[in-house]
């Protein structure tokens, strides 16, 4: 050990060197009378430090503690109370905007169903169809130009979502499909 | 009747026993409060922290996870406090640029009633003079010093506590120290302590 190594001397004083260490700082410290004097101030000073007294808790600290809990967990009831209605607000908030976002989006595609659906099944609307059914489009593209004409005569009736969308107009259907 | 460790009160209060809250209050009342008074060195202030800690003990007690020492967590909450009120200059009132304590005494330097008024007056100085060369300490290592010397914590839980590894708490420990031995040179010369 070397006398600049004043750290393994400050472990050796708190024990906090190997046993192999201590006894390399115990040979050193019996032949340089420097390195000695630097443990015993070491040791003043730890006893210097005993010596530091701290106040004691003051006989009301329970007390104030007690009350700061009591009303910590009071805010927190509150809190909770007033968390709990918020959560609630949200929660059907939430589900309203679902449900409404649900039917706005079935009603937008209310319109374009009865059209697939039944164009397959329909003839009226079979003849038609072709332009809305995947199946049927690649039989557009081989229809005649007379077939055509007839197509777009018929496109007027197409269009009218709003007839087509009807149940009531839906209902008269097998009607046709008897014709 | 067996003690029941802090670890088991504290996974009780975990589960809502308040009584278990009020025994580990009764065990560390008293060692907090001296931690918060050696670490702010004022009383009212170390009262408020101390009672600051314990409410954030109860207010984390969901949290509490029995992996490390209660202590442990009890001093982070407790150095984390103190740090901060030092920060915001809380607890300095007593630093000054020589290192001398400048309060005018406190009740906690609390000299021997039996002894001489010539003592006593001897005593407060040599303790405002220690106090100051202590306070005079950069955080970590006054934080590091106090745990050791007066908390009776272990390096390892110091360096749980600070967040830094057990080799550099010794560091810290060594230079706090060396810096306390040559600031109080001439009380150590004059065999004065």
């Amino acid at each position: 050990m070397k006398c600049h190594e004043r750290e393994k001397l400050f472990s050796y004083l708190c024990q906090m060197v190997k046993p192999r260490e201590a006894e390399e700082v115990r040979r050193h410290l019996a032949g340089c009378p420097r390195c000695a004097q630097v443990v015993e101030e070491y040791r003043k000073l730890d006893l210097a430090l005993d010596k530091w007294t701290a106040a004691e808790p003051s006989p009301w600290f329970d007390a104030r503690i007690r009350a700061r809990l009591a009303a910590s967990e009071k805010e927190k009831s509150g809190f909770l109370g007033f968390g709990g209605l918020r959560t609630l607000v949200v929660s059907v908030l939430s589900v309203v905007l679902i449900v409404a976002g649900f039917i706005a989006f079935h009603q937008r595609r209310a319109p374009e169903q009865p059209v697939s659906a039944a164009g397959s099944s329909l003839p009226v609307v079979s003849q038609t169809a072709p332009q809305v059914s995947g199946a049927a489009e690649g039989q557009a593209q081989s229809l005649s130009a007379e077939q055509r004409v007839k197509m777009d005569e018929n496109l007027s009736v197409l269009e009218d979502y709003d007839m087509l969308a009807n149940f009531d107009v839906l209902s008269e259907l097998p009607k046709a499909k008897d014709n | 009747m067996a003690i029941d460790s802090d670890l088991e009160l504290m996974l009780r209060v975990r589960q809502g026993d308040s009584e278990s809250f009020d025994e580990l209050l009764r065990r560390y009342r008293t060692p907090l409060v001296k931690y918060f008074c050696r670490m702010v060195r004022d009383q009212a202030l170390a009262e408020d922290l101390a009672q600051e800690a314990f409410l954030r003990v109860y207010k984390a007690r969901q949290r509490y996870r029995p992996d490390a020492r209660f202590t442990t967590w009890l001093y982070r909450i407790a150095t984390n406090l103190a740090l901060n009120a030092i920060r915001d200059g809380k607890g300095t009132l007593y630093r000054s640029e020589n290192g001398s304590a400048e309060d005018g005494g406190r009740p906690w330097d609390m000299a021997d009633p039996k002894a001489s008024i010539e003592q006593q007056m001897m005593e407060t100085d040599r303790q405002r003079m220690i106090h100051g060369a202590i306070a005079a300490l950069p955080e970590n290592q006054r934080a590091a010093v106090i745990l050791h010397k007066y908390q009776e914590v272990d390096y390892r839980q110091i360096s749980k506590i600070l967040k830094v590894s057990e080799s550099a708490v010794k560091s810290l420990l060594f230079r706090a120290y060396e810096t306390l031995r040559v600031r109080l040179e001439p009380l150590v010369r004059e065999g004065q302590i």
